[in-house]
């Protein structure tokens, strides 16, 4: 392996930049170079948003190519389809199974859209609730740690610990206790 | 610089810039908030030795910079690349004088337009003001140049550019940080000669500038910021930035000559390099810069007529570019199914009713730089013209001398009007020009994050300040009349404003006050909701599109979780079927 590749996808404000510094942070731990790229601005107001997570012995460019990501975590499922061509054919996609439709029109609930067409292309998807999970903990802020949680399973990461730093570092004092609790809900939540 | 590697961490490029200033034992830094360049200043104001500050605008930034490195002090001025546009008053001079203490301008460019309204390459500033710039191409390097950056610009008396750009400022990169060396100011010491600017002692200045140059070209042909790094001798790529790892990565084999130091270009190493590597191609970002400075020294590149010169460049560009296969297999047709999302002004925000109305009364309006240039999408589609920081006020004013017919308004944020809307207003005040000035008050620089500035009282340090009575200042202008609201009392504003426009006798202010959903405290949890009984199916609310309001069906329906209580669609449904929920 060149290099992994991880895309972070979803909507301005649900938490993707903080994901990705979660990510990035595991991964130097795990003894990798990493680089990451993301978007901050005029993006960050509600607007798709994408950051772009490399990780390898050593790493140059910020920016994946093409079909170069094996993993994609979406905060959203239409998001998770617009970012399509940054994955590999073998790519593993984490999708919170929640839908935003566009200002003014009607609300709809999860479709599961995006997991069908991903997976008759052959690609392993998990579906994660992490949004309804982030409202059970009274914080619908902490759906991201949900989804970092399954993939910290689905990535094969024991090391707990690891993960206890990861979230100590990336989050203010007060945030910490339901971040590592939305965490642990969605590391329980995937069986691989 | 050779420095023990210990202790790495992550950091984003403008943390890294940050650090390498403190490291380098910086007294001030001074800016304003612009994407890419805004968390520099942020982490620097972590420091408690550094006085970190937002000024005004960048102008102002680098003035102060620049008088703290004449009286021998270090300092640090960002900005953004547009920013330099405002400051480049003070840089073409403060280039004659040279410095004392060392002197660091960061400036951000942003190829691709990520957030900005043009992507002009500030590589051209350096040569046009006769200073060096350098070009780091990651976080380390961010933090090395920028701590090299004090050294060199007190070693040859100049102030030192380091051009970043988004890929530079907001990646994330593993980053070696060190101790803060220790530096106290030179002693002051007069010198009215080399820093007082009259014809006659800057005409001596004037051949002491080129005389630096000549100094300083000699010097970048030893300097180990440029390198470079032998492999094929038949493919050969002269880059530097982050393009310097995109092609590190595409093209493992290529020779690299590895810009550090942009301007002056080290033209012995760049001659011995072509002399060695057949088939020299410079990579680079937006102008042609490097290839036209390398080819007027008549060695051979290739250049431009490989690399796109419009928008960011990234490996798969390169790929094309270079015709190299794109190996790995990808799914590219299902982003069919995918509906477009842009940015939206936020639900509650305290623009969007102002914009409702100022549509609905048909006025011609100029805009300005902020969250609010997002009124030019519909449904509001209110904004005729943005160009630049202040422009709104002076657009207006020519709209206004050449259709009097038209009622033209200028909207402008408060941050935006302190950094430069006050002079426009001004000529509005002393040319007597019949336009209305929207100044909305949203009390923090929102579009960047939500930094202070002199209107909310509070400093980057946290600290307490005396804050600006926007009001006060307009009426001080010579405004007379200035009507001052809340955002949200918009059928208020309605009626004001129906009566301004009848009157016809501009310049008239509006001062629309409420905070920005990024620091207003609601205090309850109290939502709108639609009256089903009531709501007779006319979809005028949904003309506001707050990300709230929804269509099910025929009707509207407020999803209470996204509802930020602002207030303002119950006043715009003509049935009162909106109304307020009361939460315990
Ligand atoms: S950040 Fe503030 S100013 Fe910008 S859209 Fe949101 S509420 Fe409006
Ligand atoms: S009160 Fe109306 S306009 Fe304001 S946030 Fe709620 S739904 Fe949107």
């Amino acid at each position: 392996m060149k290099f992994g590749g991880i895309v972070i996808v979803g909507v301005g404000g649900t938490g993707v930049l903080k994901a990705s510094e979660m990510l990035s942070r595991f991964l130097l731990n795990q003894g990798f170079d990493v680089r990451q790229s993301e978007v901050h601005g005029m993006a960050q107001r509600g607007g798709s948003v994408i950051t772009q997570l490399k990780y390898g012995e050593k790493v140059y460019s910020p920016l994946l190519g093409k079909g170069e990501a094996q993993y994609m975590i979406a905060t959203e499922e239409v998001e998770a389809l617009r970012y399509s061509e940054f994955l590999s054919f073998d790519a593993t996609i984490i999708i919170n199974s929640w839908r935003l439709n566009p200002v003014g029109t009607k609300p709809e609930p999860y479709t599961g859209l995006s997991a069908r067409l991903y997976r008759e292309k052959g690609i392993l998807v998990y579906e994660v609730n992490a949004d309804s999970i982030a409202k059970s903990l009274q914080n619908s802020r902490v759906a991201n740690s949900v989804l970092i949680g399954a993939f910290s399973k689905i990535f094969n990461s024991d090391n707990e610990n690891i993960w206890e730093d990861v979230i100590r570092e990336t989050f203010p004092k007060k945030f910490f206790d339901i971040n590592m609790k939305a965490f642990f809900k969605g590391r329980e939540l995937v069986t691989i | 610089m050779k420095e023990q590697k210990n202790n790495s961490c992550l950091m984003l490029g403008n943390e890294a810039i940050a650090r390498g200033a403190y490291e380098g034992g910086v007294q001030v830094g001074s800016g304003y908030p612009g994407t890419p360049s805004s968390e520099i200043l942020e982490y620097l104001s972590q420091f408690k030795e550094v006085h970190s500050r937002w000024c005004p605008n960048e102008k102002v930034a680098l003035e102060v910079a620049a008088g703290v490195a004449i009286a021998g002090g270090r300092a640090l001025a960002t900005m953004k690349h547009v920013g330099l546009n405002v400051a480049a008053d003070p840089l073409m001079t403060i280039s004659y004088t040279g410095v004392r203490g060392g002197l660091v301008i960061v400036v951000a460019d942003d190829p691709g337009m990520h957030s900005s309204q043009n992507e002009q390459d500030s590589r051209n500033y350096a040569k046009f003001a006769k200073i060096p710039f350098f070009e780091p191409a990651d976080g380390e390097e961010a933090r090395i140049f920028t701590k090299e950056g004090f050294i060199i610009s007190e070693k040859f008396d100049t102030p030192i550019m380091i051009r970043s750009t988004t890929r530079v400022s907001h990646s994330r990169s593993v980053v070696f940080p060190q101790e803060r060396i220790h530096f106290s100011p030179f002693p002051y010491q007069k010198d009215a000669e080399k820093y007082v600017m009259i014809p006659a002692f800057a005409r001596k200045r004037r051949v002491a500038l080129e005389k630096r140059l000549e100094v300083l070209r000699d010097w970048v042909d030893e300097s180990d910021l440029n390198r470079i790094e032998m492999r094929d001798p038949h493919f050969g790529i002269i880059t530097g930035g982050v393009l310097y790892n995109h092609v590190r990565e595409v093209f493992p084999q290529a020779s690299i000559l590895k810009i550090g130091i942009g301007y002056p270009l080290p033209f012995e190493m760049i001659s011995d390099f072509v002399r060695k590597v057949k088939n020299v191609v410079v990579v680079e970002e937006l102008d042609p810069f490097w290839e036209t400075e390398i080819k007027a020294a008549g060695i051979p590149v290739e250049g431009r007529n490989r690399i796109p010169g419009i928008g960011e460049i990234t490996p798969d560009i390169l790929k094309v570019a270079f015709g190299v296969p794109q190996p790995v297999p990808s799914i590219d047709d299902l982003n069919q199914y995918v509906f477009p999302r842009p940015p939206v002004l936020c639900a509650g925000c305290p623009h969007r009713g102002v914009f409702r109305i100022l549509s609905e009364l048909k006025i011609t309006v100029t805009g300005d730089i902020g969250c609010y240039t997002l009124g030019v999408m519909p449904p509001t589609s209110s904004i005729d013209s943005c160009i630049c920081m202040g422009a709104s006020i002076s657009n207006a004013e020519g709209f206004k001398l050449t259709h009097p017919e038209l009622t033209v308004g200028a909207v402008i944020g408060d941050s935006t009007f302190i950094h430069s809307g006050i002079g426009p207003l001004l000529d509005a005040v002393y040319n007597q020009t019949n336009i209305i000035v929207f100044i909305l008050d949203n009390r923090v620089t929102a579009m960047t994050g939500g930094q202070n500035h002199p209107g909310t009282g509070i400093t980057l340090m946290g600290e307490k300040t005396s804050k600006l009575d926007i009001e006060e200042l307009v009426k001080a202008l010579g405004v007379k009349e200035v009507h001052h609201l809340s955002s949200f009392d918009i059928s208020h504003f309605r009626s004001l404003l129906k009566e301004v426009v009848k009157k016809n006798s501009g310049p008239t202010v509006f001062i629309l006050s409420e905070p920005c959903q990024l620091i207003r405290k609601k205090g309850n949890k109290n939502f709108y909701q639609v009256d089903p009984n009531l709501c007779r199916l006319c979809k005028k609310c949904l003309q506001l599109g707050c990300p709230a309001i929804r269509l099910d069906g025929e009707r509207a329906q407020i999803i209470a979780e996204y509802c930020r209580a602002c207030g303002v669609c119950s006043q715009i449904c003509q049935f009162n079927a909106i109304k307020e929920e009361y939460q315990s």
